[in-house]
């Protein structure tokens, strides 16, 4: 499980794993891989038994893969559920040999990956028939000065992976483009802001155009960065009507999360991103009744997993961080020697 | 009295006791007073707004014009809602 940094800018390993540990049927162990010996998740008392270090996705395949593979042999791990954007495409392209070692995934392919990433979503909402804001990817600060007068005020100025500000004037739009090339690099998106009610729909794509099951959530309350930090489990039919069109024009395998926005001027739904994993509110559709994590699970063993229907609408979720007192000794041997090996009791979580 | 209600609609609600109603669809959450209660829990089992009006006839001290009012009233704010 990678993906357990926590704080405000919670990511959806610990989550997922909360998920796994809620089902009876799931009998495994549970391990860390972490790009950062800070992160929360490999701390937290009865979480995973073990941990391991990662190298970062830019340091390339290849450091990766051999890590992975070592790992492996120590732990002989049967399934491995990535969490994080960035890291997606090197499982992607990696999955292929690791099965090979007996590691197994629940992944989309990397033409499915790409054609969801903002800068192809307007394509691909062609070909569903759903509508997207009216997007411009911008290479440099020349295109992005022309292209904003083209968009309109207000507008969204939003990374490819991160990172999203709503601009009310040209310096303003400008400087978020600064912003955003700078951290995220290029190109950057100019997005019609249109005012609505956002969405998120959590779900986990068959395969064969199919959803096995997904659960609607409303953000309440956000944090500082954006993030839900509240929300309710809500159930709108057109919002699964256009899940199911994106899903059918892209027979998706694995977790993925739509975020769509319910116009205010006309009533009608627009699909803002789909992320490629789990979102972090991902626990909240557990429990509201459909164990979405271990579906994937079981579909990354192969099983033949019963579409999910139903679930309860009205269950909400409130956020909150707490600090967590560290073993000094597993920090030290993490970061000299990449790894926690641990005894641990895994008890349910209710 | 009103155009026709989506009963279906109506049904999807969750009402609880004490008059928090929750909108399954969009995640909006509104209270209501006793009568407002009322009133959705017998359009929710299926009677027309006349015979709800009858109802609450018998169960408070009104004067049915001015219940007809709150009730048109009620009827209109559910629908400028999309509760039905």
């Amino acid at each position: 499980m990678t993906g357990l940094n926590s704080g405000d800018n919670l990511a959806p390993g610990c989550p997922v794993i909360r998920s796994l540990k809620q089902e009876r049927a799931f009998q495994g162990d549970l391990i860390g891989l972490s790009y950062d010996a800070l992160e929360a998740g490999l701390y937290v008392d009865g979480l995973v038994n073990d941990a391991y270090l990662l190298p970062y996705p830019s340091q390339g395949l290849e450091p990766l893969k051999t890590r992975l593979v070592s790992v492996h042999a120590a732990s002989r791990f049967d399934v491995l559920i990535p969490n994080l954007d960035s890291e997606l495409l090197s499982f992607i392209r990696l999955a292929p040999l690791l099965s090979e070692r007996g590691i197994r995934f629940c992944l989309p392919t990397e033409d499915q990956l790409m054609a969801r990433a903002k800068t192809a979503l307007p394509d691909l909402a062609d070909r569903c028939g759903v509508r997207v804001p009216k997007t411009l990817p911008v290479f440099d600060r020349a295109a992005a000065a022309r292209g904003i007068k083209g968009v309109g005020y207000p507008l969204v100025v939003k990374g490819v992976f991160c990172e999203a500000y709503v601009a009310y004037s040209v310096d303003q739009a400008l400087g978020y483009f600064d912003l955003i090339a700078a951290r995220w690099g290029l190109p950057v998106l100019l997005q019609e802001h249109v005012t609505g009610t956002e969405f998120d729909l959590a779900a986990v794509g068959d395969g064969a155009g199919g959803m096995v099951g997904g659960v609607a959530m409303l953000k309440q309350s956000l944090s500082e960065k954006g993030k839900a930090w509240s929300g309710v489990t809500v159930n709108d039919k057109a919002l699964f009507r256009l899940a199911d069109r994106v899903l059918d024009a892209l027979p998706w395998k694995g977790p993925l999360e739509f975020e769509a926005l319910k116009a205010k001027h006309n009533d009608r739904w627009y699909l803002l991103e789909i992320n490629p994993r789990f979102p972090a509110w991902i626990y909240l559709a557990t429990a509201a009744g459909q164990n979405l994590p271990f579906a994937c699970f079981r579909l990354a063993l192969g099983e033949t997993v019963k579409p999910m229907r139903k679930y309860r609408t009205g269950v909400r979720f409130v956020r909150y961080a707490q600090d967590l007192i560290c073993d000094q000794a597993e920090f030290n041997s993490l970061s000299s020697s990449g790894s926690i090996t641990r005894e641990v009791s895994i008890e349910r979580a209710i | 009295m009103t155009d026709a209600l989506d009963l279906q609609r109506l049904r999807g609600l969750a009402v609880s006791e004490t008059g928090v109603l929750f909108d399954p669809a969009s995640g909006n959450t509104f209270t209501m007073n006793r009568v407002a209660t009322s009133i959705l829990h017998a359009l929710q089992r299926g009677l027309a707004p006349d015979r709800v009006c009858d109802v609450l006839k018998e169960e408070y001290e009104i004067n049915p014009q001015t219940l007809e009012r709150d009730m048109r009233e009620f009827l209109d704010r559910l629908k400028t809602l999309g509760l039905t």
